[in-house]
């Protein structure tokens, strides 16, 4: 009889447990169609094509720069013509993984459509050079900067990265700056010098009791730094303070916030470098902005479910198209002791095999708030939003999570030029992730 | 990548709730294991206060929670019993379970006895409007010496455990421990039962490959 009850218990798993998602069907779509975009008549390079490529492409595509090759001239757009509007018309480059429609976000790098129609009409026109006549006049760029440079610090030392596998390298540094006392950091700029192999940088501030630790690692294998592939630990109870990514120049927080760094802290750099698209060493100097007080200190949330990295709880089978998973929860009793915070940056963290990714605020009256809806996701091109307009949780509200994946043969990770096999695999470093962060100010 | 990354030091506080989740670990089921068996025509009554969770070796979050339960004999080898626990701590965590078991006296040879267990419950813990839930079944295999009045347990046990929360695959927890307790006859109706256990599942966590079980508590037995 028990067995009975133990057996009907299991065949109608948890009362509350539903796994159909409670996002609105009509989430993060369009209210109205997109309008076709407008070319102008006969759009030549020095007229119509310039203006967009040095502003949408031409911080990647530079002479040592992230991108394989410049697109600063004419010469060097019309050898790439083809490819270029193929990408631009696929909307693949610039890269922007946010899908139209959910929320506006600072450094929105997407072409308008009447850009994108600009681009492929140029073209199909027979890509044109016009008359530099035509350009419209512009001042050289400058590079970006911080308004102020309060602490510059280096790499000690060149690193030239050796991938164990496959062409991606995750090393940690640790910099030699700490701080005598505690500082806010309202402002970063991290400057890899060889941008061939950069392809994001986080950077930490590590508590004073940690460092001993760190500096034993530092140089174990022989070379600089540290492996910090699974940088969970590191990502743990330390605090990232800045970081940056292909095509980010100088990163500032909004007015009057800070991220805290206690006394006795020690800089680390965390490089993911990509040997696929470049050789070489790089030693990368980071510039910071900061300020004994700040009015507002930056925090973030996870989101994340816990019984993902528990047994099989993310488990994602070889050869399933669209393994999803998703998790809602209210950050206010765990993080902002009950009371009401707003969103201003998003970040959401999968790894190659994902496909979507949503991050949203679920209202208890059904209704919801986009924040970020990745419809193409792309490992390479993840990154950090900073929302144009900041959205409120109240108590009560969700911060919402979804993730896909497809696990099938041809989404697989190439590695040495082998395309792996479809396997189940769950949470983990070389396997997957799903996990958000969202991040906030909070009053002093 | 930017500041916003400082949000994985909460991957720390997420880890929490997954013990708190896990927790409805081994301690639960059919706790406080003696051999003896109700009396003919009482009742037991059982309060305990406990503390129990999941650990990965490197760090574990006890979940207090306090229970209380009663037992009748239905045979005259056999008693049956419920057990409730809850930890009422709000929003913030607040998680329940509720157990029914029986106990099946093998014999008694001297001073020794051996007597089986088996239970079954549910337990639903809600974290900031996250629901896990879980249902669970344990065998308890009940070794005991009589010190005089009192007696020493040790208790082998092997059960399962299926987690669900929505969003998630449901997570098997299949797990294996021992207890070891002590039934302190203070007097003919009141007895103290502390009870220490450890378990383990070869469940993988966010740190390691396994995770261990553990629950110790105090419990008062009264017959009435
Ligand atoms: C944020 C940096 C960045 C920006 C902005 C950017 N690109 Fe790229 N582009 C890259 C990188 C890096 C690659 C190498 C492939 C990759 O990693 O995706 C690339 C590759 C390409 C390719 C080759 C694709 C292939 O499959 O071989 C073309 C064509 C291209 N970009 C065109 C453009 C055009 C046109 C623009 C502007 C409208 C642009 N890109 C803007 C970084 C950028």
């Amino acid at each position: 009889m028990r067995l009975l009850i133990l057996v009907a218990a299991l065949a109608l798993g948890g009362c509350f447990y539903d796994n159909t998602s409670p996002l609105p069907a009509d989430f993060g779509s369009c209210a109205a169609p997109e309008p076709e975009g407008v070319a102008p008549a006969a759009p030549t390079y020095w007229r119509d094509l310039k203006p967009i490529v040095d502003a949408h492409c031409a911080g990647c595509h530079i002479q040592g720069g992230v991108a394989p090759f410049p697109l600063t001239t004419y010469r060097e757009l019309y050898e790439y013509r083809s490819k270029s509007a193929a990408m631009v018309e696929t909307r693949a480059m610039p890269p922007w993984q946010p899908a139209a429609c959910c929320g506006h976000y600072r450094g929105d790098r997407s072409l308008t459509a009447d850009q994108v129609a600009t681009f492929v009409a140029w073209y199909d026109a027979g890509a044109l050079e016009g008359d530099p006549a035509d350009a419209t006049p512009s001042e050289p760029p400058v590079p970006e900067a911080l308004p102020r440079v309060d602490v510059e610090v280096r790499m000690a030392q060149a690193f030239t990265p050796e991938p164990r596998v496959g062409k991606d390298e995750l090393r940690c540094f640790l910099l030699p700056q700490t701080f005598a006392t505690a500082t806010y950091i309202t402002g970063t700029n991290v400057i890899p010098s060889n941008h061939s192999i950069a392809h994001h940088a986080v950077l930490f501030a590590v508590p004073a009791d940690k460092i001993a630790e760190l500096k034993a690692r530092d140089g174990a294998d022989g070379r600089p730094g540290w492996d910090c592939y699974s940088s969970t630990d590191e990502l743990d109870a330390r605090g990232a303070v800045g970081g940056w990514q292909p095509g980010d120049g100088p990163q500032l927080l909004p007015d009057g916030v800070g991220v805290e760094v206690k006394a006795g802290s020690q800089l680390v750099l965390n490089m993911h470098y990509d040997t696929g698209a470049g050789t070489g060493s790089d030693q990368t100097t980071v510039q910071l902005m900061t300020s004994p007080s700040v009015a507002r200190v930056s925090r973030g949330v996870a989101i994340m479910n816990p019984l993902w990295f528990a047994g099989d709880g993310m488990e994602i089978r070889a050869d399933d198209p669209d393994a999803t998973v998703f998790f809602a929860y209210d950050p206010t009793p765990l993080f902002s002791k009950g009371q009401p915070f707003t969103v201003e940056r998003v970040m959401l963290h999968m790894h190659e095999l994902g496909t979507i990714g949503r991050l949203a605020v679920l209202h208890p009256d059904g209704t919801s708030d986009c924040l970020l809806n990745i419809t193409d996701w792309n490992f390479h091109w993840m990154t950090t939003y900073t929302l144009a307009a900041p959205v409120a949780i109240q108590p009560g509200d969700k911060l919402y999570l979804e993730c896909h994946w497809d696990n099938t043969a041809g989404n697989q990770k190439t590695v040495d030029g082998n395309r792996q096999a479809p396997r189940t695999i769950g949470w983990g470093a070389d396997e997957e992730m799903c996990a958000a962060v969202v991040s906030y100010s909070e009053a002093l | 990548m930017s500041a916003s990354l400082s949000g994985f030091r909460t991957i720390g506080r997420a880890a929490l709730i997954v013990v708190a989740a896990l927790a409805a670990g081994c301690g639960a089921y059919t706790s406080y294991k003696q051999t003896r068996l109700t009396p003919r025509g009482h009742t037991d009554y059982l309060f305990a206060a406990e503390l129990q969770g999941a650990s990965t070796g490197m760090d574990g979050a006890p979940m207090p929670e306090i229970a209380v339960g009663a037992r009748r004999r239905v045979h005259d080898r056999i008693d049956v019993g419920a057990t409730g626990t809850i930890l009422p701590l709000g929003e913030a965590i607040t998680s329940a379970s509720a157990e029914v078991s029986g106990k099946l006296a093998l014999g008694r040879h001297g001073r020794w006895s051996a007597a089986l267990g088996t239970g079954v419950g549910y337990r639903v813990t809600t974290s900031s409007g996250a629901v896990f839930e879980g249902v669970h079944a344990a065998v308890p295999v009940i070794l005991g010496v009589d010190l005089g009045r009192h007696q020493l347990v040790l208790s082998p046990t092997v059960g399962y455990e299926r987690l669900w929360s929505s969003g998630a695959r449901p997570v098997s927890l299949p797990f294996a421990g021992y207890s070891l307790g002590f039934r302190w006859q203070l007097a003919r109706r009141w007895a103290l039962l502390p009870e220490a256990t450890v378990g383990y599942t070869p469940a993988r966590n966010y740190r390691t490959d396994s995770s261990q079980l553990f629950q110790v508590g105090l419990a008062v037995l009264f017959t009435r």
